[in-house]
Formats: structure tokens, sequence, C-alpha cells
């Protein structure tokens, strides 16, 4: 333990100390009053144990004040080819995985890359589910004010994949990181001959860099290597291995997509033209609800790539009831709608129900039409009391009842109970719902229809405009 | 002779469409000579689309191309380079097909890269975590030897640092960092004052030299891995202490010791909050950097015997602006033109595009000596320059704080060609140094030119601006062509070469010596 030295400090006069080697730490002359104590470490976490308050002068009952910290995790591993030989510049990328707002949720927790051994080392992880994914190789786009330099070869390249073996987020299994673990994630890719698509792209801003990303499915990509003469727009991505992709360049606030065909040689002629991002307006409109509804009332709405917890687009107030979504670009974005004082009506972008199907597809082509929220200021209660005891500690989860066909709609709400026996849920629209309850509060996948169909046992209640209904739990459902 | 019969040839080559030349040679490890399998060779550049083939255990590789001028590739692991490159960086040498030419015997040198592992440890053989080593490159680019900076890796919390996938080549390495709990401002300031001494980890050249003119320049040939481990110790010296009297000074402010090359190295960075100090510099000279909002300061000192106050008093934050005039008024852009500022010192530069109006700017200038200049595929270079805000000297404008720097570019196109060969007897030299240098010696390292040698001994200078120039070739891809005191000896024995405008002159020369005295 002679590594054992948290800064310990009473923040009230400022005092702080090494511990010594066996952990332990005394703070002398204090004056009486109440103090706040904070223990630091690196590669140690703060246990709830780690800060805290006392009082001086102590009770003789008092024991002296021990702090637990939690060893933070590390994740490393070795990456090499079909012939064990170590590949160096190979970057990695570390996802968190878990479940938030109902959804499976990657967390970006960095980006790292081997060494010329293949080596690479991710530290300061918090226990917890990982993903580890091998994504491209290291150096992104040089830029070259002429075609002289638009040249380098490498030979060999690989698929993205993850530990594991999946090639898509969706399947890719995580990875358990027990608190303080340094686990071993070693990848042995299966190199092949890699090649080159040239082309040029339009629309960009010089002398700044343009990025290049292959996109496979809903993944995430890296920036891939590339080469890019500013002077014409001619660029190389490298490192191509055969397959079918999106190849995305991006600079700032525009971008431009294509799908490319690699077979077994370079690909030329392809033509990437950069669009400025739109944005989407946003219409919400309070239609009727009853005169003794509290106000204000209002409703939020996000935009995110499904998976992605760092591409979230918050709405822009523009003022009376008009709001845009800005920043943009063609494809599809998860739609979350909140109200507070007011449940929705209706939602809807073009003729897509966005109740039933809460997803936006902005198109490439043409003007996006905009989404239209009407919301009813009011709404029922429904108070929901738990008898199970094991219940006290889960959640329960509110979900409108629907067919297969139809999926789930947006006001699927579970909330933890921390220890209460009831629960209360407002502003609900009127109309059948059903009612579960989870062990647990932070693993319930309730936005996933696949995880909903899974569920048994619910109690079916009615909710209507201005009124509370009440159903009681009696165990953990199925 | 020779070029109007190539040129003869290519017309010919042209509309018979059949005749190909052989390029084929061998891929061998530059250290070990061993044939280089699995390793992609690549012919481009030349009128027709890139070829490549991945070699086998043999190493060899065989093309058949037109006529023309190509760059030859070879990469392998995730290490590329052209033929006729010592480094990567440095210049290479194009292969010339023709019916007079042997290209079929190629040996093409792969140039394994280097790493540098290593650990930081405190004073009690504890890991230093989040200590940053510094990793500086000697070589020459551009014609100039320089020390640069290639960055900072950062130790984990095993004191573990790496560089890899750097080429071979002389490098020096300065680790620096401090205690942990020094990243809490609270916590090191009541470490502090607890009168336990705690004070930073010294700025430490490898292997453990203080001083920067101790520090060991570590050689390291392609392929080689370096263990270079550090133990950080506490620093001992003066107080450098911050002063805020007239100022927000809500930025940050760095403190750097002028090491290797006179490049600043890290020290420290503090928030800049006033009352704030740098404790225990050793001895040596410092400049100290102030960044904050639109404001920043630069102030250099020498730390003797007692402690120092520096204060800070920031400016706005120099800019530069300006526009391009022509020289000849009925000039024209046909393509994009960019103005590039180059630090004279660290030859960093930053490139902006003129405006539709001549117009450019720099918003942000660093407090440092510049160079401007004017790049594009139109060939302009600046002529003359005009400067308010700042003083000029052989070209370099010095940038102080709070300037604002207004330029006028006069921007000329009268340039010439100069071509022609480095012969042996018949023998022609490939991959040696040409240099056209400015007879009248220049101070300004834009005024001196250098080549190198393709693989029919041809060197082509294209666009440079026309005046009077010596012209000389020499042995050494390394020589400092942009050096006026290393050019100087050979310029005797060269050749004067007059460069009319739009003219285009062909030399032939042999390889010069400088002069005794």
């Amino acid at each position: 333990m002679a590594n054992w030295q948290p800064v310990t400090r009473r923040r009230s006069r400022g005092a702080a100390i090494l511990s010594g080697p066996g952990g332990e730490f005394h703070f002398e002359g204090m004056s009486d009053g109440l103090y706040m104590y904070e223990v630091q470490k690196p590669a140690y976490t703060l246990d709830q144990s780690a800060s805290g308050m006392f009082t001086i002068p102590r009770s003789s009952g008092d024991e002296a004040i021990v702090v637990k910290l939690t060893a933070l995790s590390a994740i490393e591993g070795k990456v090499v080819n079909q012939y064990d030989e170590p590949l160096e510049n190979v970057v990695l990328h570390l996802y968190a995985v878990d479940i938030r707002d109902g959804e499976k949720t990657a967390n970006d927790v960095g980006i790292h890359w081997t060494d010329d051994r293949g080596m690479f080392h991710a530290s300061h992880l918090n226990p917890g589910n990982y993903l580890v994914k091998v994504v491209s190789m290291r150096g992104g786009t040089e830029t070259h004010f002429g075609p002289y330099a638009m040249r380098y070869a490498p030979w060999e390249g690989f698929s993205p994949v993850y530990f594991g073996g999946a090639t898509d987020i969706a399947s890719a299994a995580p990875i358990p990181v027990a608190a303080g673990a340094r686990v071993r994630t070693d990848f042995r890719l299966e190199v092949q001959p890699a090649f080159k698509i040239r082309g040029q792209v339009k629309g960009y801003a010089p002398p700044n860099a343009v990025t290049f990303e292959l996109l496979r499915g809903d993944d995430q990509a890296e920036p891939s290597r590339a080469v890019l003469d500013v002077t014409t727009g001619k660029f190389e991505v490298l490192d191509v291995v055969p397959g079918s992709y999106r190849l995305r360049a991006a600079q700032e606030n525009t971008r431009g997509e294509v799908t490319v065909n690699v077979g077994g040689a370079d690909v030329d002629g392809v033509f990437v033209a950069l669009q400025p991002a739109a944005a989407v307006r946003v219409v919400m409109r309070s239609v009727g609800g009853r005169a003794d509804v509290l106000r204000p009332n209002s409703c939020v709405l996000w935009l995110r790539q499904r998976w992605y917890s760092d591409t979230v687009h918050n709405m822009r107030g523009e003022g009376n009831g008009k709001f845009s979504v800005d920043d943009l670009f063609p494809g599809q974005y998860e739609v979350r709608l909140q109200c507070f004082g007011a449940y929705i009506q209706s939602a809807s972008f073009g003729g897509v129900d966005l109740l039933t199907n809460p997803v936006l597809t902005i198109p490439s082509d043409g003007p996006s039409p905009p989404i239209e929220v009407e919301y009813i200021p009011g709404g029922g209660t429904l108070k929901v009391n738990v008898a199970d005891p094991l219940l006290q500690q889960g959640a329960v989860l509110v979900t409108p009842a629907f067919s297969a066909s139809t999926g789930p709609a947006l006001q699927a709400n579970s909330r933890g109970l921390q220890g209460q026996n009831f629960f209360q849920f407002s502003n609900l629209a009127p109309g059948d719902y059903l009612v579960y309850g989870l062990p647990r509060a932070d693993d319930a996948e309730f936005r996933n229809p696949a995880f909903l169909r899974t569920l048994s046992g619910g109690a079916n209640v009615h909710i209507e405009d201005g009124k509370t209904a009440e159903v009681t739990i009696g165990s953990v459902s199925k | 002779m020779k070029t109007s019969i190539v040129a003869l040839v290519a017309i010919l080559a042209s509309t018979a469409g059949a005749q190909s030349f052989r390029v084929a040679g061998i891929v061998v490890d530059s250290e070990t000579a061993a044939p280089l399998g699995r390793t992609r060779v690549v012919l481009t550049g030349g009128p027709v689309q890139e070829q490549s083939v991945i070699t086998t255990g043999n190493g060899k590789f065989s093309f058949d191309v037109p006529q023309g001028k190509y760059t030859l590739l070879a990469a392998h692991r995730d290490f590329g380079e052209s033929y006729g490159q010592t480094r990567s960086g440095n210049s290479d040498s194009a292969i010339v097909t023709g019916p007079d030419q042997d290209t079929t015997g190629i040996v093409m040198r792969w140039h394994a890269p280097v790493a540098i592992h290593g650990k930081v440890l405190d004073e009690s053989a504890e890991p230093v975590y989040g200590a940053q080593v510094e990793l500086f490159v000697e070589a020459v680019t551009g014609g100039k030897r320089r020390i640069i900076s290639l960055g900072r890796a950062e130790s984990d919390e095993l004191g573990n640092y790496s560089w890899s996938s750097i080429p071979g080549g002389t490098y020096y390495l300065a680790a620096t960092g401090e205690p942990w709990y020094f990243s809490d401002r609270y916590a090191r300031d009541a470490l502090t004052e607890a009168g336990k001494s705690i004070v930073p980890y010294g700025l430490t050249y490898f292997p453990g030299a203080n001083d920067p003119r101790d520090a060991t320049a570590l050689s390291l040939h392609p392929g080689e891995e370096l263990q270079a481990d550090f133990t950080l110790r506490p620093a001992s010296g003066s107080n450098v202490r911050l002063s805020c009297t007239n100022a927000p000074c809500g930025g940050s402010t760095s403190l750097f010791a002028l090491g290797l090359g006179g490049l600043e190295a890290l020290v420290g960075t503090t928030n800049g909050v006033e009352p704030d100090v740098f404790p225990a510099v050793p001895p040596g000279r410092y400049v100290a950097r102030y960044t904050g909002g639109d404001e920043s300061m630069r102030k250099a000192f020498d730390v003797g015997g007692g402690d120092v106050t520096i204060e800070i008093a920031p400016k706005p934050v120099p800019t530069l602006a300006g526009r391009v005039a022509f020289q000849n008024p009925t000039d024209r852009l046909r393509h994009p033109m960019y103005v590039n500022l180059q630090d004279e010192d660290t030859g960093q530069t930053v490139t902006v595009v003129l405006g539709a109006n001549r117009s450019f700017s720099f918003p942000t200038v660093p407090i440092s000596r510049v160079r401007l200049s004017l790049s594009g595929v139109d060939g302009f270079f600046v002529s003359k320059m005009s400067v308010e805000g700042a003083s000029v000297t052989n070209g370099v404008l010095d940038i102080v704080e709070g300037a604002k720097v207004q330029v006028i570019l006069s921007a000329s196109g009268e340039t010439g060609s100069l071509k022609g060969f480095v012969m042996d007897g018949d023998k022609p030299i490939p991959a040696v140094m040409v240099v056209l240098a400015s007879a009248e010696g220049s101070t300004n390292p834009n005024d001196y030119h250098g080549y190198q040698t393709d693989s029919d001994g041809s060197f082509d200078f294209a666009g440079v601006p026309a005046g009077d120039y010596v012209l000389f070739a020499v042995d050494n891809l390394d020589f400092e062509y942009a050096n006026p005191e290393v050019v100087r000896p050979y310029l005797a024995r060269g050749k004067r070469v007059r460069m009319k405008l739009n003219g285009a002159e062909t030399e032939s020369l042999g390889l010069s010596r400088p002069a005794q005295n």
C-alpha cells in the first residue's frame, strides 16, 4: 500500500495532506465546527464514502473516518494480423454501453491507437460494460497544396470489427469490466490488399482540411486516412478493403455522401459535392385543454442518432411557438418529445406519424417539411402502489397499450422508485395503459419494442383527463 | 541536344501508342539489405494511371510504362517512402524512362521506422502519471538545419509513454511533469503552505540533464527501438511570480525554457489567476507567454539567484492583414492563391486563401518572427513587400505584442526555368543535390533553391524569380542550401547563370567541392 496517498482536505479552512503509507491521515489543531472533506487519488474513483461531513468536537462514540476508493479499470491489448505480426497505428474506439432513457446507448470514452508493438492501453475507466472497436488507420486527411504528395500507398487494410467479432454495434457483445480490473482485448485482424478511392470534392472552403469517412450501416465511423490537394479538390482515400460503403466528406458545416463499391482494384472518378447543413422547423401548438389546468406548459423536442449519446440536436426557440433544429444532414434521426404540464395529441413530419414511428428522415434532395406537434395542457394522473418489497428498489413502467404492429408509443415512462411504495405519473394522455413492475430501474430498455414484447403480467388501467387512476402492482412483471 | 531527341521520341511513342519501357528492381531493407516481401510498390505521376504490385519474398517488382517521369514508392508495414528518400519528409528522385535509360536494376532501400518507449518515474520510483515527454528531431528540411518539436507524448498511469512510426534520425527527448495533486490548485496551495516544500519536477533532457546544452543527441538507425526511461526529481531554483495589476488576466500563462536550438520547451502552465507562482525554476533563460480572451503577451527573462516577478500586462492579440498587388497590372489569377505565414524559428506554417478582392487576413498571430510567401498553381512570388506595424529584417517580420500589421505584397510572375543534367563524364549522377544560389549573397533563404537529381541525373528548376544565380551540385542530400553561410564557399567554383524572364535555360555540370582558402 505504499502508493496509497490520497489527498484529504477540509474545505472550510483549506487544509490538505497526503496520507501516510498505511493510508492514515490526521488533521490537527482544528477549531470547533462543521467540516467537509474530500479524497482524491489518480486512477481511483470517489466512492460515496470519499466525501462527506463531520463535526468538531467529535463525540465519544465517533469512529475514525474510513474512506473507500474504487480502483478505476483499464482495457488493453495487442493488435496483430493473421501472420501474428503487430500492427501499428491502428485506431481503436472505446464506448461505454448502458441503457439511457430506455434505450441502449454507446458513450464515447476515448480513442486510442497502437504503437509499433501493436499495443494499446486505455485507463481510468469506470466499472461497466464496454465495446472496443478497431476502426481505421491513424492519420486522417493530409492536406497538400498541389498533386505532388498524393502518393502514400499502404498495401494492406482491414474491416472495422468489435472485440468478439461483431461488425456492427447492434450485434456487438459488451465486455464487462469490473472495478480495478485490467481487461485484455487482443485482436487478430485479417489484413488483405487495400485499394484507393480517388475522386474530386466540390464545395469545400480551402485551405482547411476535409474529413473523409467510410460508413457501413448505422455505425459511426472514424476519419479514414486520405490525402487532399486543396488547389483542385482531388482526393484519395487510402486503406480501403473490398466492400460497399457510403463515402462521406465533411468540412465544418458542410457534408456530402456518395455510395462506392470497391472490388479488387482502385476506384476512380468519385465525385462528392459538399452541401450545407439544413435546419428543420418545429411548430408547437397548444390545442384546447381544460380551463383549470395550470399554465404555462410546454414541450421540448430533440433529435439524435440511434446508439450514440453525443449526437444530440436540441431545438432552438425563435419565438411565437416556432422553433428549429439546426445542423441536420440527410439521414435518419430518432425523435424524442417531452411535455411539461401537457400531453401530446399528435406529432408529425410530412406524412409520418412520429408517435408510432419516432424516426425522422431528412431527405437528401429538397427542403424538409416542418415537424408539427400538437399538445393538450392537462391530462390524467396515475398513482401506482407497489406491494412487492422487491419493487421498492425497482421501477414502474407505464406504456400505452399497443399492438405488435404499431410498436411502442413515445410516452412510455419509467421511473426509479428509490424506496417509496408508490409512484405517481402525471400529464398522461387519456387512454388505455399497461403498467409493469420492473426489478431494476437502470436496465429497462423500454424504447425497444422487442423488450416490451417480452413483458407479461402488466396491469391494465384507463386514464381520463383531469382524473387520478390508481393501480396496485403486486409482483415483478415477467 | 539530348532534350530534343527525348522530345522527338516522346512524340513517336505517343503516336505509336505501343512503345513501353521497363521499370524493374528489388526492394530491400536499408540496413540488412534483405529483400522485402509483402511490400506495395507503386509507380505514379507519369502519363498513365498509377500502377502497383505487391512483392513476394524475393522483393522484386517490374512495370512496363510509356516514356515519362515517375515517382516510385514502396510501402511496408505502415511506413512508405519514395525512391531516393533518405528520410520521410525530405526530397526524392524521380524515375525517368526512355530509350537512353536503363531503369531495370533499381534498388529501392526501405528504411524501417524507429520507436522510443520509456517509463517516467519520480524520485521514489513511483510512476509519474501525465508526464509530458517532448520529442525533438534535428533535420535538414527546405535547405535549413533545424531542431523542431514533434509534439508531446503523455505518460499513462503506469508511467509509460511511447513514440512510434517515426523515421530514423537524430532526436532529443525532454520530460516534465508535476505531482498528480498539483492539478488541483487548491490541494497544491494547501500542501505547499504546509511547509513540505512541494515543487514540480524539473524539465529533464534525456538522459538526466536539466541544461539543454547537456541534452544527448539520440542517433536512431532504421529499425532501432530505444528504451528511454526518465527519473524526474523535484526542481530547485527561484520562484517566478506572476503579477497582474492592470488587467483582468483571466487567461493562462505558460513558462518555457529556451532549450534546444532556441526552441521554447514547456516548463508548466498556470491558469493565470493571480497570485500565481512557478516554484523552483532553475537558472537559465525563460519565456513567459500569456493568452486569454483576445489578449496575449510574451516576455523573455533570465532566472539567476533570486525570485523573479513577471508583470502580466497583455495587449490585444497581434493581427496581420493585407492585400496582394500584381507587379504587372495585366496579370490575372487563374487558380486560387495562398498566403503562407511561416514561423522563422519553428518552421511552422499557417496558410490562408487569398480573398476575391485580393485581400487576406491572419486574425491571430503569435508573438513571433515570421516570413510571408505566396503559393498556388499560377506560380507568383513576393517580389516586394511593404509593411506597417512591424519591423522587417531580411524579409522577416518581427511581430510584437499588440501589433496590428498591414502588408502589401507585390506579386510577380516574372520567373524563368532552368533544366539540365549532373554528369560524371558520360554517366548521369542521380540523387545528388543541385543548388541554385543567389549570386548577390542574399541573406533571405527563399533566394536559394535545391533540387535532388532524378534517375537520369536531371534537374529542373521551374518558376524561379528572374535574376542572377550561381549553380552547383554536391553529393550531400542533407546539404543546407538555404543557409547562406554554408553555401558561400561553393560560390566561387559554381556556374554563373542568368535566369531570364520566361527563359528556359539548359546547363550541364559536374559535382562541386567548396573553394579552399
